[in-house]
């Protein structure tokens, strides 16, 4: 068995939207997401990528704006006569003025619609930048330094979504000992076909912090249930996970096949709580989850003092 | 006549301008569904020739 680690995450930024965590370095055109302030190469500061997007943006209107004032001035140029100088200086006053509103008001707008095609443009360099930070996680993992690799490829998990990174992830976070103040997570790393390493990886999470057992690893527990059963204390497994369902009732009503299957195998203080629900809830149809919950109540808590009453 | 006609010119580039503004005015594109478009280019799948 492999020795597990003791390790306390680098804090995670917290940001609504993932682009907000792309910076960009603007000299060597290469892009980070990871927590460094300055770029490797150059030393420079990143900047946000938006902020970078907005420039190119304010450029694009920088150049409308000169064209303009090159009309206007032309016309006055033109102009034959005093009042022909008046009116192009007066005009052109005007429609400058008029698109300087104009920015104000709806720039914002232009800002965001061009920050779609700024992507699709980066698009290659992102890529490229996101592969330099996978080769750094290849070379923590050859010097054993499984927290940076896990913590990098936490910040790559944000943007690619693939099995590979999170089957990475799963064998990263089995080299540590899990505990409840962890920053933990499970549906991220959740992969669409069975591996075992993930359900090594769900072991310990139910253990430390059975929340985050939600609709997906449900799902995932109920297709590769099969599997699941096989590995050492399967049953027990499937028990818990089914025990970490009975934490909302939609999930209950939704997973009931589940809980009623592997009924005798969830822990006692969670079947008091699926026992207290099926009480209160007998006749909304749950005669089925009922009927189990009564059959193990009556066969192992029968003279239970907290289970009194409730069969 | 053609300063009138450069003044012309500077209100056409104008219109365009307040014209592709307010289109996406009305697009009201979201920070949502620019963040959709991102993980839908890092996640596609090229088809290999």
């Amino acid at each position: 068995m492999r020795k597990k680690i003791g390790v306390l995450f680098r804090k995670t930024q917290k940001t609504a939207y993932t682009f907000e965590r792309l910076k960009a370095c603007k000299h060597c055109h290469t892009y980070h997401v990871l927590w460094d302030t300055h770029c490797e190469e150059c030393g420079r500061e990143y900047q946000p990528i938006r902020k970078l997007s907005a420039s190119v943006t304010r450029r694009y209107v920088q150049t409308r704006f000169l064209l303009m004032v090159l009309f206007v001035c032309l016309a006055i140029l033109c102009a034959k006569s005093l009042p022909q100088i008046l009116i192009a200086g007066g005009v052109g006053i005007l429609l400058l003025a008029l698109f300087y509103w104009m920015q104000k008001k709806y720039g914002s707008y232009e800002r965001d619609a061009q920050f779609l095609p700024f992507l699709s443009q980066e698009q290659d360099a992102i890529k490229k930048s996101l592969v330099h930070h996978l080769e750094e996680i290849g070379a923590d993992v050859k010097a054993e330094r499984y927290k940076e690799a896990y913590e990098k490829i936490r910040e790559i998990g944000h943007f690619i979504h693939s099995d590979t990174i999170k089957i990475r992830k799963i064998m990263f976070l089995n080299h540590f000992i899990l505990r409840k103040d962890m920053e933990l997570e499970l549906e991220t790393v959740t992969p669409s076909t069975y591996d075992k390493d993930f359900v090594e990886y769900l072991r310990e999470v139910i253990k430390v912090q059975p929340s985050l057992v939600k609709k997906s690893v449900l799902d995932y527990a109920r297709r590769y249930k099969a599997y699941i059963l096989l590995q050492e204390n399967g049953e027990q497994l499937m028990g818990q996970i089914a025990g970490a369902a009975l934490r909302m009732r939609p999930y209950i009503d939704q997973y009931q096949d589940l809980i009623i299957e592997f009924i005798d195998f969830i822990p006692r203080d969670r079947f008091l709580r699926l026992a207290k629900l099926v009480h209160t809830h007998r006749h909304e149809g749950w005669e089925l989850l009922y009927a189990a919950t009564k059959r193990r109540v009556d066969a192992q808590f029968a003279f239970d003092p907290d289970f009194a009453g409730i069969s | 006549m053609v300063s009138y006609f450069l003044l012309a010119a500077a209100f056409v580039l104008l219109a365009v301008r307040f014209t592709k503004l307010l289109r996406l005015k009305r697009r009201n594109l979201s920070a949502r569904e620019i963040d959709q478009h991102l993980h839908a280019l890092l996640n596609e799948k090229r088809e290999r020739p």
